[in-house]
């Protein structure tokens, strides 16, 4: 039984020292992607107000846009039964019944992306009924296909060998 | 070859080889499955205040997902209560061996002896996911129906013919457990070469042959070891060892590819990319599609998963494999490339489903606590946690770490 | 199997023989010490309300008994989504009920009378139709 069985195609392809050379730049090139805070200015702060419907099982719309800083009002109403709005991380909820139109108002200090959850338990999917805060460009989404992108020309790269 | 040998410290030995431990973990496990599903059946229909639905797939699930199987490979199957009752009858006896026990000891079906069931039994949970995760009552029949029909296999065919080539679960457990750090093994081969009896497989007075008929003395994969150290107890040379290494060590190796585990490959990284835009996306048609069983979204809802995991990613998979050996002006078997190739998506399919299992187990994991002090939802208290409120745990960090699981998995495929 | 090995066997059928009992013993031993309590609340009559919406079901009983001076003991949960709890002809706070949980309370009716109980907060488009009717008689007077 040879050693070489346990080995990836990577190490087999040979430790020379171009190679390693070139592995250590890639790592760093994905650590800079990730972390790196890229310098971007957009608008002012502005006031911006939303109206969300609530329904079994979705909110429409279902994806709200705003910059950091911005003044949101979210106006929940519902067409079916009691739903409610959570927002992850900032950990405000409010509840809307049928009928009625609730108001939610906060500063979009934290910058990111946020699951908005249904608050009051509305029927079986509940636990599954979401929507998304986008508080400026979703930069994990972005980094993260960044370094995805290394990885698979890593992979190429490897492979030619 | 990097391997720590866990079982030359005395008492980690002593543990391992010993039947109590296991047996009581089993013990405990089956109690807990009777009274989960004694709650999906006859507790509140509300999802979130049954025990069953709250321990099934927010805290088993997380626990298996999480740390059982990236860890332990397939050791969650050393403990599961589904197959115990009927081994236990198979055997005639708990923790002692040699007890005369029931069974008509058949031979599983020479056709069947391969991952096509669980294969396809995965896809079929999957068509009705939306309502199992939801509803108890049907989340309790689901648990019923395991535990009996493991207990009619038991006692028509031998060993654990349920675990090896039914159980959807077992399937994937096997399939991920090669990327485990933990594995049974032989110490040294030629010991096994001069042992005649090869008690591993056979049995003695002091341990039954195999369960799983992974044939200890041949084993170079986790994906049917189930852990169980019985051929720790058999082998009468001492020389089945339980090994520490690094992850992925199986990936490398040729032996163990096949076709079957390579579509359950497919099955399971296409059904977590269809339940992640179902389940955690923000279409809300897409959900009620597969929530209503019998709608005609619903059948749309099947016919894009079965298509996508045995179809579509497979189909594109094989274009890939065929640019590729086209490029490289290789003679070699198109059929064989396919298999040993799609064994690299292995890492990215557990990671895959650890992001997903991240997406929500952390923020539902608050229920634990109350469902504790109210399993059935009938209103009792029995710590004070009833009415603790809802509370997403780490949400701030949970994208961060799906995000660092999946390409964690992408990085491990590519290597 | 050695003795002391019949031993041990016999001591792990008897470990869970325990755990098997204890798992499906205690929701009812449970059930039986609370309906054990609430009936110690002496003169007074226990009830389990289960709300649904109305395409589920509505309520799970639409009729209810009670007596002048006599305590009913309502036990109000909800199988789906939020619901309350109201009686006309009363100034009593509504109750909510949230799906999953349970809410008790105790009704004492002064004056034979058919009172209405329905829901209020709005729980799909037949959320008007859930009602039901607590039928409150005086064993004092006759009645036929």
């Amino acid at each position: 039984m040879t050693n070489t069985k346990y080995q990836t195609p990577a190490l087999r392809a040979g430790a020379s020292v171009t190679n390693i050379k070139f592995q250590i730049a890639l790592v760093v090139l994905a650590i800079a992607v990730l972390v790196v805070p890229v310098p971007l200015t957009w608008a002012a702060p502005q006031e911006r107000h939303v109206r969300i419907e609530a329904s079994q099982f979705q909110f429409t719309p279902s994806v709200v846009s705003v910059n950091p800083g911005d003044k949101v009002t979210i106006d929940l109403t519902t067409t079916d039964v009691v739903h409610g709005l959570y927002v992850d991380d900032y950990g405000l909820n409010i509840t809307a019944d049928p009928g009625q139109t609730t108001r939610l108002t906060f500063v979009a200090d934290k910058a990111g992306t946020f699951a908005l959850r249904c608050f009051a338990p509305c029927g079986p999917l509940h636990p599954f009924m979401v929507g998304k805060l986008n508080v400026g460009p979703n930069w994990l989404l972005w980094r993260a296909m960044g370094v995805a992108g290394i990885a698979a020309f890593a992979g190429f790269w490897v492979l030619r060998k | 070859m990097m391997r720590y040998e866990l079982t030359q410290i005395p008492w980690l030995k002593r543990l391992l080889v010993s039947r109590w431990p296991l047996f009581l973990a089993r013990a405990v496990t089956l109690a807990g499955f009777v009274l989960t599903t004694v709650a999906g059946l006859i507790g509140s229909p509300v999802g979130s205040h049954n025990f069953a639905i709250i321990f099934v797939w927010i805290a088993w699930w997380t626990f298996l997902k999480l740390i059982a199987l990236p860890f332990g490979g397939r050791a969650w199957c050393s403990i599961c209560p589904i197959p115990a009752m009927g081994e236990w009858i198979q055997q005639g006896a708990l923790v002692e061996p040699g007890g005369k026990g029931l069974g008509l000891g058949r031979q599983w079906p020479k056709r069947l002896r391969n991952v096509w069931l669980p294969t396809l039994g995965f896809g079929v949970i999957g068509l009705f996911s939306a309502v199992t995760l939801t509803q108890p009552r049907v989340t309790g029949w689901v648990l019923l129906g395991f535990i009996l029909l493991a207990a009619v296999l038991s006692l028509v065919f031998e060993r654990r013919a349920f675990c090896r080539h039914v159980c959807p679960i077992g399937g994937f457990i096997g399939l991920y457990s090669r990327v485990a750090p933990v594995e049974v093994r032989v110490r040294d081969r030629s010991v096994c070469a001069e042992h005649e009896d090869k008690t591993c497989v056979t049995g003695n007075a002091h341990g039954y042959g195999c369960p799983w008929q992974a044939s200890p003395v041949s084993l170079t994969q986790n994906t049917n070891c189930g852990l169980c150290m019985e051929c720790l107890r058999s082998c009468s040379r001492d020389n089945i060892v339980v090994n520490l290494r690094p992850f992925g060590a199986d990936l490398a190796q040729r032996a163990g590819r096949s076709l079957d585990q390579a579509y359950f490959g497919f099955m399971m990284l296409g059904s977590v990319v269809i339940y992640s835009a179902v389940m955690l996306g923000t279409w809300g048609n897409l959900k009620t599609a597969a929530y209503n069983v019998g709608t005609p979204g619903w059948f749309i809802y099947v016919g894009v998963l079965l298509a996508f995991t045995l179809g579509v990613l497979p189909g594109l998979f094989l274009l890939a494999v065929r640019a590729g050996r086209a490029l490289a002006r290789s003679k070699a078997s198109l059929k064989k490339a396919f298999i040993a190739q799609s064994h690299a998506i292995i890492p990215l399919g557990l990671m895959a489903w650890v992001a997903f299992t991240i997406s929500f187990a952390f923020v539902k994991f608050s229920y634990v606590w109350s469902v504790l002090s109210d399993p059935f939802g009938w209103g009792w208290n029995l710590f004070g946690t009833a009415q603790l409120p809802w509370t997403p745990y780490l949400s701030s960090i949970t994208p961060l770490l799906q995000v660092l699981a999946l390409l964690g998995g992408l990085v491990w495929t590519s290597i | 199997m050695a003795t002391r090995g019949l031993k041990q066997e016999w001591l792990a059928r008897l470990i869970l023989a325990l755990l098997l009992v204890a798992a499906i013993a205690t929701p009812f031993a449970v059930q039986w010490i609370q309906a054990d309590n609430s009936a110690r609340n002496a003169n007074a009559t226990t009830i389990e309300l289960r709300a649904r919406m109305a395409e589920n079901g509505g309520w799970s009983s639409d009729a209810i008994n009670a007596t002048v001076g006599q305590t009913l003991h309502l036990r109000l949960t909800s199988d789906d989504v939020i619901h309350s709890f109201a009686v006309g002809q009363t100034d009593w706070p509504v109750l909510d009920i949230k799906p999953g949980e349970v809410v008790t309370t105790d009704l004492v009716f002064d004056r034979p009378d058919r009172y209405t109980f329905f829901c209020t907060r709005w729980c799909g488009a037949n959320h008007w139709r859930m009602r039901g009717l607590i039928e409150v008689t005086d064993p004092k007077s006759d009645t036929t």
